[in-house]
């Protein structure tokens, strides 16, 4: 025989228990309830909004007439608008962790009354990248993406809950795409950051993520413009007494006022390591005449004049990648060379008017 | 009798032998110390350096040559007199102090006291410039060559980078130790520190609070590191899957962050606070380049709209509006007096080349004129036109202010030499 008495203690942790249990769903029930099977749907412009943004809150209907209806808007329980075809209002967002609840009364008919909210909770993703690519010490511009290199990319979401709190990437899903196309290799929960191929020569491409927390309650989404450039070429001079001058790249025509000068070429935008990576194969002419150079250190050759004062050479410079075909780029100099020049050999001569 | 001739003989033998010893001992000392002083000299120690009389002469060997141009960079006295010894000595307007390269240039101080420093860059000396008097004198003969950059947390703390042996970018970060025996107090010291991590590509420093930031590049991207400059209170505060950042510490409580920028893509800025929180300032903005008042209310940020280099200003209590000069937001300063002004150097023309790609690679170079911009109201002024004025083309990078908001040091990105501003006429 089962005996069903409960004391009056466990009848009240019955009853919690079952509030616990049963209040997410009156809950949720309270969020969703208004949108099933309501006649009305929200569409918000920008779609994701961002914090302290104006955003375009407008009602769509395929079964009423909302032109010839009363509608009145709330804005957290507040009236914010009332008027006929009212169907759609502009209001500023709150700041991240915020929610603001727009809520529409419409009343078709004198005994109809349809009832439907939106929450809107402000989040901000930032898309951060940069090409694997290489650029001198000290270059303060970005890595430019060429033809097959690769590009780190990097999400940067700011979702925090009504706290305030800050909700972790690891509790968010990422979901990567490529000109509208998922890239299923890199999306997932907790994938912020990724790996992912440059775009086709002369192409761009466009990557976005949306971004969206476990329970579905925020979400948000960004997107970058990735264009593909051109590698580069420039060269500098390497002195003695400071080093390689990255300021000053030499132009196309110029006059070097020494006897003898250190070239140091810079292969932009190349997957490369370092100007000497053994990828990157340079071939240097001077005066249509191919020079050597030291294989451990092929970014450099040195222009020494033989014999006389005064000399000109026409320098010219293939860089190629020996991988990705399509990354190469070349360029020329014609340099005057002379050891008696106004300058003399002062390395720090200054431009005058 | 014998006996004492022998004696006499055998010591006035041992006596000679001495003497000759001591005289051989004599020369081989003077040898070796004139050796030690070819040394020095050559190294350019206790060299005087440019006393602005006449042709200016350079500090550390023989290839350095009188570059200071005629109208400006040299004192002049109250009297207009230059041979008057008595008179008091006036700062022009724009100064050169030095014909060398340098890694950097700092000021600091207030009134009568304010004084400018700046590395050289061939040999990593720091010198140092009273503006009040105008000498120039060595306060560091530490050799470390090719410096690239230089930037000073707090009074004779430096941070300075160079290439290794690899090609790699090499962070010393130390101070200027004065030799204790000495009393004379152009005394030259020695700079002596340690190496930071390798691969720093981003450094930034506040003279105010001695407080450091750095960026570390790693095989996962970068590391953001702030220190006090001393051992063990190094704190990391950022991390990034790219690495490819500059930054500037506003205060001690904020540190401005932003992407390199280029003219084909977007960049974002962020301002990251003590414990490494970070706040969006600007997102996916083109060719973005972002300036912000230490008291973060008012900033300058560029965006390059249809190929056009805007400059857009904000500032508290204003609207964001654009500002009337086409100017990289790098260019320029804000007063530490009121932050809805700022000086800005503006280049009298920009070829039309992708920027500011091109500048960066140091394909192209500007004049630059020096510009006051009022975000308040949006007005702008010309402050000072060294092309017209002077004669003299400058292409203005790193500007600093000093706090008193009287002077302004930066360098020359065509010849890296340091230069001086002198606000007020």
């Amino acid at each position: 025989m089962y005996n069903f008495y409960m004391p009056f203690v466990s009848k009240k942790i019955l009853f919690a228990l079952i509030l616990i249990a049963v209040l997410p769903l009156l809950t949720q029930a309270q969020l969703l309830l208004p949108n099933l099977g309501s006649p009305v749907s929200f569409i918000l412009s920008p779609e994701n909004p961002g914090p302290d943004e104006i955003v375009d809150v407008r009602i769509e209907s395929f079964s009423l007439d909302l032109n010839r209806t009363t509608i009145n808007w709330l804005v957290d329980g507040s009236l914010f608008a009332q008027g006929n075809g009212l169907d759609a209002i502009q209001i500023r967002t709150g700041p991240i962790g915020s929610e603001t609840i727009v809520s529409v009364i419409i009343r078709p008919d004198e005994v109809t009354e349809i009832f439907d909210q939106i929450v809107i909770r402000p989040t901000h993703i930032s898309i951060l990248w940069e090409a694997d690519t290489y650029t001198p010490p000290f270059y303060q511009g970005r890595a430019l993406p060429s033809s097959n290199s690769t590009i780190l990319i990097e999400a940067y979401p700011d979702i925090r809950n009504q706290l305030g709190n800050k909700i972790p990437n690891n509790d968010l899903i990422f979901t990567w795409k490529k000109n509208g196309g998922i890239i299923n290799r890199i999306s997932g929960r907790g994938q912020s950051s990724a790996i992912i191929d440059s775009p086709l020569l002369f192409g761009e491409d466009i990557i976005s993520v949306d971004v969206v927390s476990l329970d579905n309650r925020y979400n948000g989404s960004s997107f970058a413009r990735i264009p593909s450039k051109d590698p580069h070429i420039s060269i500098y001079k390497d002195d003695p007494l400071i080093g390689i001058m990255y300021h000053q790249a030499i132009p196309s025509f110029d006059t070097i006022p020494t006897s003898d000068i250190t070239l140091a070429a810079v292969p932009f935008y190349f997957s490369a390591r370092n100007s000497n990576d053994t990828n990157v194969s340079y071939v240097w002419e001077v005066n249509n005449l191919s020079i050597p150079t030291d294989p451990r250190d092929p970014s450099r050759i040195i222009l020494r004049l033989a014999n006389g004062i005064i000399g000109a050479a026409t320098v010219s410079l293939d860089i190629s990648h020996v991988e990705h075909f399509l990354q190469s780029a070349s360029n020329a100099w014609t340099l005057s060379i002379s050891n008696e020049s106004a300058q003399g050999n002062d390395p720090f001569f200054r431009r005058t008017n | 009798m014998f006996r004492k001739s022998i004696v006499w003989a055998v010591g006035g033998g041992i006596i000679f032998a001495i003497l000759l010893l001591l005289l051989g001992w004599f020369l081989f000392v003077r040898g070796q110390n004139s050796e030690i002083e070819k040394n020095l000299e050559g190294r350019g120690f206790g060299t005087n350096i440019p006393v602005f009389e006449g042709e200016g002469f350079g500090s550390t060997n023989q290839n350095i040559k009188d570059a200071l141009l005629s109208g400006f960079g040299l004192f002049t006295n109250s009297s207009n007199e230059q041979n008057d010894e008595g008179a008091e000595k006036i700062l022009p307007r724009l100064w050169n102090p030095s014909s060398i390269p340098s890694a950097g240039i700092s000021i600091m101080g207030v009134a009568t006291s304010t004084k400018i420093q700046f590395v050289e860059r061939p040999s990593g000396n720091v010198f140092e410039a009273n503006l009040t008097e105008g000498n120039v004198n060595r306060i560091s003969n530490t050799l470390i060559p090719n410096v690239y950059q230089a930037f000073w947390g707090g009074e004779g703390v430096l941070v300075m980078q160079h290439l290794d042996e690899n090609g790699d970018i090499a962070t010393f970060l130390g101070s200027i130790i004065k030799p204790t025996a000495s009393s004379t107090e152009n005394a030259i010291g020695t700079f002596s520190g340690s190496y930071l991590e390798p691969d720093i590509t981003s450094v930034s420093t506040d003279m105010e609070s001695k407080k450091i930031f750095y960026i570390v590049k790693t095989i996962n991207g970068a590391v953001g590191i702030t220190t006090g400059g001393k051992e063990n209170d190094s704190k990391r505060i950022f991390t990034s899957r790219t690495s490819g950042w500059r930054s500037n510490i506003l205060n001690p409580d904020a540190i401005l962050l932003f992407q390199n920028a280029s003219e084909a893509v977007e960049g974002s800025a962020f301002v990251l606070d003590g414990k490494g929180n970070r706040t969006l300032i600007k997102n996916n903005v083109r060719g973005l380049i972002i300036t912000i008042s230490p008291d973060e209310k008012s900033l300058l940020y560029n965006n390059i709209v249809s190929d056009r280099i805007t400059l857009l200003s904000q500032s508290e209590g204003s609207v964001e509006r654009e500002v009337p000069l086409s100017t990289f937001a790098e260019k320029c300063v804000f007063s530490p007096q009121d932050s809805s002004i700022a000086y800005c150097a503006v280049p009298r023309g920009i070829p039309d080349e992708p920027m500011p790609d091109a500048w960066y690679r140091g394909e192209v170079h500007f004049s630059d004129d020096w510009w006051i911009v009022n975000l308040e109201n949006g007005s702008v002024e010309q402050l000072i036109s060294p092309e017209s004025e002077y004669k003299v083309t400058i292409d203005v990078i790193n500007p600093q202010i000093n706090e008193d908001g009287t002077h302004i040091v930066f360098l020359d990105a065509y010849t890296r030499t340091p230069w001086v501003l002198r606000i007020l006429q």
